[in-house]
């Protein structure tokens, strides 16, 4: 009996020993093996927005590279003197600086879901190949825009194309420009030979299309054919891109109505009649897609109310203030920590280009008493970007300095936004390529190839010029025509008032080899400014990006601290 | 045990009247056998006696039934018996030294404490009954060398933070595993068992013990028994009732109504670059003449939201049962109203235990045990916008004579920067949060002992624990009023399930002088792990509170969760000794988890140890003096597994911030992120560690205790390890980095007097650990922390651990005075004054005399993370206890020292309340002392003159000023008892009745200028230790009570 129940004994502990391993198998759950996903067209889709994602969240188009590290050029600068917390536009950044690790990890952390887009996305499981080029193409697409973001800002950096897989990979030597643009080039390509056009049966808006990959693509080519790479004969590939675009008829700017007058001294004059300048980014303000003029943008939406984080700060960070209602729900809340320039304001009235200066430096604000007032100091603090508005004066009139609001009660306003109006986030969207953009870069790419404004380029430009209420330049600006130079130095400020706040002035200064100058020309605008005073703190903080402006250090960023590291094969730029 | 019989036995029988005198005889022997000649046996109470002859055989005449026999042999235990109806009495003396035998759980067994070989240390259970504590937790500080127990703050029944040794993780938990009735938990809540249920608690400390444990031993063991019904066919009932008050001690020192209006005054004349202006004036406009304030009381909202806190307690026990089938029931019901209003703990316990003896060699034990426990209360230190405490000390104590149409407290409702800053009363009474756990246990046991030698044991246990927090904001609340939700509710629900079972086989054999015990086993676990989460906002009422979120109308995406884990074990350990005297012990494990791949799933936990009993040596037999010494040393490896059940996954998740919106009205479309990398060569964690022991007594015990040296590493640690963020990963669970932690414990405990109606018993412990990190990710040489406490926006590392460092320094700024006039020279060229060369700016521009002044470690005129220093060390250099123990008659005391010494705390509310700025915030009363033109000797910035700001700029917030020594000497727990007489006893026809009085947390000896130096919230673990930011201070507990058993 003894023997027999220690029998059993050994046997069941046998059963344990036996059952072994299988035990030990488990799946998760609430996740997902990177194995089992990216079988099919939804999957594929699903995947694709979480790349979006990325570029939407704060530390990308949402807040940093839109707004916060476009500060410190001749658009503008950070207006808080009591801190430099937008260290990067201050050129008072170092490695260990925030916003030049999360802009490196976050376009990291989009070029390793492409790359595992790219390994994982099962082609045998797509019975149209052509679906399957097309996913791959968007993955492609937004994978080139990544690298180009982080050369523009890094210049020479590691080049992953495949997925992250363990630990190993943290050491990796950077590649050579070349190799970079090269790859960049090669996705933008295939992007561009399988994505639909905007508007073709398929076409989801918002996403990336083909011209959107030829556009981006003149981008880069222009960006090689200047500072660092200074590779002249990319002039010639970025207007072959343009011209593809321009050609295809796809694209147009919004059209403006206006009628031409002649004047009393016979000088002819353009009222404009409908602005389509602001109807455009009425688009953006309003989340509807306008894809004939748009051809590549962000797309934001608040939705916090049903928990979901869809929302960027474009018109909150860099928007017209307005401090009345304390903050709370369905007051159209603006910070307004971006100050722009009187260069910019001086450059609209010397053009007469009162449309696009109406829109992008109205100059006004709302009080936390609820008056409606006007901004005209340029050294004010609340002399901000208009472009991303996001409400107006009812009645305009209320800016004048003696309307003010019955005791108790508060001027009328628009809230111009769609959605849910809530203090810190925003529904607006924000532009990366409008076809404005490929005009201008045509017109600046043939003038280089050229080596002398062609009636194309000038033509090209002047659809610009029209639709913002302005003369040919021929006829306002004829010297402008007269040479290559003269004509660089055109578009150089045409592309400042047309494009201003859209997250390009800072990279076009630096292919251009300006930004330099036009820092140091800030610095002397505003101490030429009459109410310019050098004791006031204000003022003397607004000099900041110019007094720490070092050209040896500040044309790219310094590589993380945590890069370098724990990536063995990474040396600090030798500036750093 | 046996003692307690024994007693039991005597109150029965000294109920019966006997008064027949007769003649008895019997034999004395020993417990082993050994006929005891000369043994002096009396009769309690009267003359009579004789003593044994040479063959240990006795005989008394006239002896009545209601005599007690009261046996003395020296060496050996006295020994009390009553006559009853016996004629013949066959005696067994314990010896002296027996009676000093506790028995110590190790895990899958117990041992006799003289035959350890490991570091196991014991509480004395007398010693967490007689606390005045909620949960068994908070009564352990200073009782046991090694055992760190500190507080996150004193929330009203949260669990404490428990260390062994020093902490072996950075980023994973450093808790040990409870093991309750030997049943390996983890997530255990203290609340989740009473303290009277407790029979024995014991701490395994060094790797020879805990090996047996294996992966989940590394952070040491906390092994509990519960109690047993009695055996001797009675049963008894025992009621507890108790009631307490709590206060706190002290409330922080902060501006009264006329140092708050001199403050305003003095912050509006610099506003107006002190000279008088517009801002004075206005001042004085509102506020009038300050000296009129000077005898006003105004409001310190401390008092407002402080009150006196109660704990009504109650615990019933009934015991019963013979020598086969005994059971033993107990219930707890615990109410606690907090010291923060509307703050409390509640606690019921349902406790089963039953005991059968199927056969002579079949035993079954079973339990079943259900406890509910709820915390209530706004969660003061868990948010880094909100904290209840922050507004208490910055609203204005007093309103202005004039009305400036602000809230109370100098609230502006249309400032947004003062969003997150409400009424603190009605934050308080208007938030309802409840944390709720229900904890249902059940395990059955089934022991067969097949001979002598052989022995089976399977336990099959059975765990589920539902934990639910329900957190609503109603319309007088921060998130209610100012907030983007307006009214809202959310239920977060999570459970987890744990079956598991453990079968072993044990093998005792004693052949002459050489004993062995062998045993082998094998246990398996199953956990799953669900969660729920549901919110809604916009609801238009607060009537219906949490019972009725379907009234909002912006309710979130629901979410859910599901995971689990396996963990499937085999272990044995062998154990020889020779004569009592050598003794020899190994242990091993292999475990296999389903966290990790096939590959690293299974990791082996071998163990070595060995002791030597130099007492039972001949030559120390003739030291008369020394009553034990023990020699003991043992190594193992232990493990830690305790990383996300699916780490070693990769895996896409798609989440709430994931998603992205495109199409036509710009829809929402979920979108998919690799939320993991799964590093394929993922393990365990593994603890070495050495000890070294040594065991001692002297003069029959009279003084004894242990010392023991220590030396733990842990590698391939399981860090979630920043890597280079080209990888897409800012940090990947991995197995890198060391980390040492080297100590020394001593105990020591005395038996100062021992009289029959006076004893005074000492214990005293102390610990040293040195804990340092040894090495990181890569060749990285620190990780850098920020603790996000500050609701102003910014990154900055409060915190780093850094190689050769211990893990979790106080990093910051060294402060360098206030800038004076004398550091700016004027330049003429660009008149303004400017800084002199050389000297630094505070990180932001312009400064002026007056802003604060840092040291430039580096020396680029400027202040910024590159100038960031150690400023503190987290470390206590040592913490102990000192408790005595005093029995006068019928009364018992308990007198209890603890204390940490040498170790800095964060005092993150002085980086704030301390620093003046131009707001209507009041604060601590050194903003009186802010620099000025007339008052330049202070290390207290201006407020803003000249729109200049005195304080640092975002990012430059913490410096030197900010760390304090924490080091306390705490007055624990007195505890005071008076057991009544017998004779009353008796005529209230109860058996026994204990009344008694008890103190916790009495007072605390320390020049830490917080609430309490026992404070830790920071949310990151042992990389933000000793962050003192909002904390709910830790109260002063009295409790009064009494305790009858019928």
């Amino acid at each position: 009996m003894k023997k027999f129940k220690l029998i059993i004994c050994a046997v069941s502990l046998a059963v344990g020993l036996t059952s072994c391993d299988n035990y030990l198998d488990l799946q998760p759950e609430s996740t997902l093996g990177i194995d089992q996903f990216y079988t099919n067209a939804v999957e594929a889709e699903i995947a694709l927005a979480g790349i979006y994602s990325v570029f939407a969240t704060d530390q990308l188009y949402g807040n940093n590279i839109s707004i916060i590290m476009e500060s410190g050029t001749d658009e503008g600068f950070y207006n808080r003197r009591f801190n430099e917390a937008w260290t990067v536009g201050l050129y008072r950044h170092t490695p260990s600086d925030n916003y030049v690790l999360t802009t490196w990890t976050s376009l990291y952390k989009i070029i390793n879901l492409c790359n595992l887009f790219n390994e994982q996305l099962k082609k045998d499981s797509f019975e149209d190949q052509e679906e399957y080029n097309r996913l791959l193409a968007e993955a492609l697409f937004l994978r080139a825009h990544a690298y180009s973001l982080l050369v523009n800002w890094y210049e020479k950096v590691p080049m992953p194309l495949t997925s992250t897989k363990d630990q190993s990979a943290n050491n990796l030597p950077v590649s050579s420009l070349e190799e970079l643009y090269g790859q960049i080039i090669k996705d933008y390509t295939f992007a561009s030979e399988h994505l639909l056009t905007a508007g073709e049966s398929g076409y989801v808006q918002g996403r990336a299309s083909k011209m959107a990959a030829h556009g981006l693509l003149a981008r880069v080519y222009l960006k090689m054919a200047g500072y660092p790479l200074n590779d002249k004969s990319k002039y010639a590939l970025a207007k072959e891109q343009c011209a593809i675009i321009i050609n295809s008829g796809v694209h147009g700017l919004t059209p403006s109505s206006t009628k031409t007058t002649v004047d009393g001294n016979g000088d002819t004059k353009i009222i404009v009649t409908s602005d389509g300048y602001r109807k455009h980014f009425l688009n953006y303000i309003q989340s509807t897609y306008d894809i004939n003029e748009s051809i590549f943008e962000i797309s934001f939406r608040y939705l916090r109310d049903r928990g979901l984080t869809t929302d960027g700060r474009i018109g909150e960070v860099n928007g017209i203030p307005f401090a009345f209602g304390g903050g709370q729900p369905g007051y159209p809340f603006a910070f307004g920590g971006f100050n722009t320039t009187s260069l910019l304001k001086n450059s609209y009235e010397a053009n007469k280009d009162s449309i696009r200066k109406a829109w992008n430096i109205p100059g006004y604000q709302f009080t936390a008493t609820g008056d409606a007032i006007a901004v005209t100091n340029p050294l004010a603090a609340q002399f901000v970007p208009g472009k991303y508005r996001r409400w107006e004066p009812a009645n305009f009139a209320d800016l004048a300095p003696n309307a003010k609001p019955a005791p108790g009660s508060q001027e009328a306003y628009i809230i111009l936004e769609q959605g849910g109006i809530f203090k810190n986030f925003t529904n607006i969207n924000f532009p990366v390529l409008r076809y404005a953009d490929i005009l201008l870069m045509y017109a600046e790419a043939d003038n280089e190839v050229n080596g002398a404004p062609s009636a194309l380029g000038i033509q090209y430009l002047d659809q610009v010029r029209q639709r913002a209420g302005l003369l040919p330049i021929a006829i306002a600006k004829p010297l402008a025509i007269s040479s290559k130079q003269n004509f660089f130095e055109e578009i150089v400020d045409e592309r400042f008032r047309e494009l201003t706040f859209e997250a390009l002035r800072k990279h076009d200064l630096i292919r251009w080899g300006l930004l330099g100058e036009k820092l140091k020309l800030l610095e002397q605008t505003i101490k030429g400014e009459p109410t310019y005073s050098a004791t006031n703190g204000d003022h003397q903080a607004f000099l900041r990006p110019s007094q720490f402006f070092d050209p040896s250090k500040h044309l790219s960023l310094p590589y993380p601290l945590q890069e370098v590291q724990l990536n063995n094969s990474l040396e600090q730029k030798s500036n750093w | 045990m046996k003692k307690i019989l024994i007693f039991i036995l005597l109150c029965v029988l000294s109920f019966m009247d006997v008064s027949a005198q007769r003649k008895i005889q019997g034999t004395v022997t020993s417990t082993t056998g050994e006929i005891l000649p000369g043994v002096s046996i009396s009769v309690k109470n009267t003359t009579k006696g004789t003593s044994t002859d040479f063959d240990g055989k006795f005989v008394l005449e006239a002896i009545k039934d209601s005599d007690i026999l009261v046996f003395m042999y020296l060496g050996y235990k006295k020994k009390e018996v009553t006559v009853n109806k016996n004629a013949t009495f066959n005696i067994a003396l314990d010896s002296e030294t027996q009676q000093l035998e506790e028995i110590v759980v190790v895990g899958y067994g117990s041992k006799n404490k003289k035959e350890l070989t490991s570091a196991i240390a014991s509480v004395k259970v007398k010693d967490l009954e007689n606390t005045a504590t909620a949960n068994f937790d908070q009564a352990l500080a200073g009782r046991i060398s090694g055992l760190q127990v500190s507080s996150v703050d004193g929330t009203p029944g949260a669990a404490l933070n428990i260390v062994i040794r020093g902490g072996n993780s950075i980023t994973g938990d450093n808790s040990p595993l409870y093991v309750v009735d030997g049943i390996p938990l983890e997530d255990f809540d203290p609340a989740s068992i009473s303290t009277d249920d407790i029979a024995s608690f014991d701490v395994l400390k060094d790797a020879s013990a805990t090996a047996i444990y294996g992966s989940r031993g590394a952070n040491g063991i906390i092994i509990t028994t519960t109690k047993e019904g009695r055996k001797d066919g009675k049963t008894a009932i025992n009621l507890k009732i108790s009631n307490s008050i709590q206060f706190i001690p002290r409330k922080l020192d902060v501006l009264n109504p006329y140092q708050y209006v001199k403050y305003q005054e003095a912050a509006a004349f610099a506003l107006d670059n002190y000279q008088p202006g517009r801002i004075t004036d206005d001042f004085y406009n509102t506020w009038g003449n300050p000296e009129d304030y000077r005898n006003m009381t105004g409001t310190n909202w401390q008092d407002e939201i402080f009150t006196l806190g109660n704990i009504d307690q109650y615990n019933l026990n009934f015991s019963g049962g013979n020598e086969k089938t005994n059971f033993y029931y107990s219930s707890e019901y615990l109410d606690q109203k907090g010291t923060l209003i509307n703050t409390g703990f509640k606690k019921i316990i349902n406790n089963l235990r039953l005991n059968h003896d199927i056969s002579k060699k079949t035993k079954f034990r079973g339990q079943l045990q259900y406890s509910f426990s709820n915390r209530n209360g706004l969660n003061v230190s868990a948010d880094r916008f909100s904290s209840v405490i922050r507004d208490a000390i910055i609203f204005r104590p007093i309103d202005p004579i004039n009305s400036d149409d602000l809230l109370p407290g100098g609230i502006d409702p249309n400032d947004p920067n003062q969003n997150n800053f409400f009424d603190p009363v009605k934050n308080l009474v208007n938030t309802d949060r409840q944390d709720r756990s229900d904890v249902i246990r059940g395990n059955a046991n089934l022991i067969h002992n097949f001979s002598d030698e052989f022995a089976f044991n399977s336990t099959v246990n059975y765990q589920i624990d539902t934990r639910k927090t329900s957190v609503f904001f109603g319309k007088d609340t921060q998130q209610g009023t100012r907030g983007i939700d307006g009214v809202n509710g959310s239920i977060t629900q999570r459970q987890f399930q744990t079956l598991s079972t453990s079968n072993t086989i044990d093998f005792n054999k004693k052949i002459k002088n050489h004993k062995i015990n062998a045993l082998v086993g094998f246990e398996l676990q199953d956990r799953t792990f669900t969660s729920t989460f549901l919110k809604n906002a916009q609801i238009p009422t607060d009537i219906f509170g949490i019972d009725k979120l379907g009234l909002g109308i912006a309710p979130s995406i629901p979410q859910t969760v599901a995971s689990g884990n396996r963990l499937l074990s085999y272990f044995s350990r062998f154990e020889y000794n020779y004569n009592y005297r050598y003794y020899f012990k190994a242990i091993m494990r292999a475990d296999g988890s389903s966290k990790f791949n096939k590959a690293n799933r299974w990791g082996y936990f071998p163990s070595v140890s060995g002791a030597w009993r130099i007492d039972r040596e001949d030559f120390a037999k003739d030291l008369g003096y020394l009553s034990q010494a023990k020699l003991r040393a043992g190594w193992g490896l232990s493990g830690n597994n305790r990383i996300g059940d699916f780490d070693s996954f990769s895996q896409l998740d798609i989440d709430n911030t994931s998603g992205y919106v495109w199409g036509s009205g710009q829809g929402f479309v979920p979108g998919a992120f690799q939320s993991n990398l799964g590093v394929p060569d993922l393990k365990w964690e593994t603890t070495s560690q050495l000890n070294i022991g040594l065991d001692f007594g002297f003069f029959n015990d009279k003084i004894s205790g242990t010392i023991d040296f220590y030396n733990k590493i842990t590698s391939d640690l399981l860090l979630n390890a920043e890597v280079a963020p080209h990888t897409g990963f800012q940090r990947i669970q991995q197995n890198i980095g060391k980390v040492q932690n080297r100590g020394l414990e001593f105990n020591l405990n005395t038996k100062n007097i021992e009289k029959d109606n006076f004893s005074w018993t000492t214990s005293f412990n102390i610990s040293f650990n040195r804990n340092k990190t040894l090495a990181l990710n890569n060749g990285q040489t620190e990780i850098l922390v920020d603790p996000q406490w500050s609701w102003e926006s910014g990154t900055e590392f409060q915190y780093i651990t850094r190689v050769g460092q211990p893990v979790g320094m106080i990093y910051g700024l060294r402060f360098d005075g206030i800038y004076q006039a004398d550091d700016f020279i004027f330049d003429n060229a660009l008149q303004i004054s400017r800084l002199k060369d050389g000297i630094p700016d505070n990180g932001a521009l312009p400064v002026a005399p007056g802003s604060v002044k840092f040291v430039d470690q580096n020396g680029d005129g400027t202040i910024n993370q590159l100038d960031r220093v150690i400023i503190g060390n987290t470390q206590p250099k040592h913490f102990g206890g000192l408790s005595n123990s005093f029995t006068i008659g019928n009364f018992d005391a308990q007198i209890l020292l603890q204390w940490s010494y040498g170790f800095d705390v964060l005092n993150a509310n002085r980086s704030v309340f301390t620093v003046p700025r131009a707001r209507r915030d009041s604060g601590f009363p050194e903003l009186l002392n802010a620099w000025s033109p007339t008052n330049t000797d202070t290390n207290i910035n201006t407020p803003v003159y000249n729109r200049v700001f005195g304080r640092p700029p975002e990012g430059n917030l913490i410096d030197d000023r900010y760390v304090e020594d924490g080091s306390f000497l705490r007055l624990s727990t007195v505890s005071l008892g008076y057991t009544f007489s017998d004779d009353l006893v008796k005529s209230l026809k109860v058996k026994s009745l204990r009344v008694f009085l008890q103190g916790q947390n009495l007072y605390t000896w320390t020049n830490y200028r917080g609430y309490n130096p026992d404070v830790s919230v920071g949310r990151q673990g042992a990389l933000t230790p000793n962050l003192d930011w909002s904390a709910y201070p830790q109260s002063v507990t009295i409790m009064a009570g009494l305790n009858i058993s019928f």
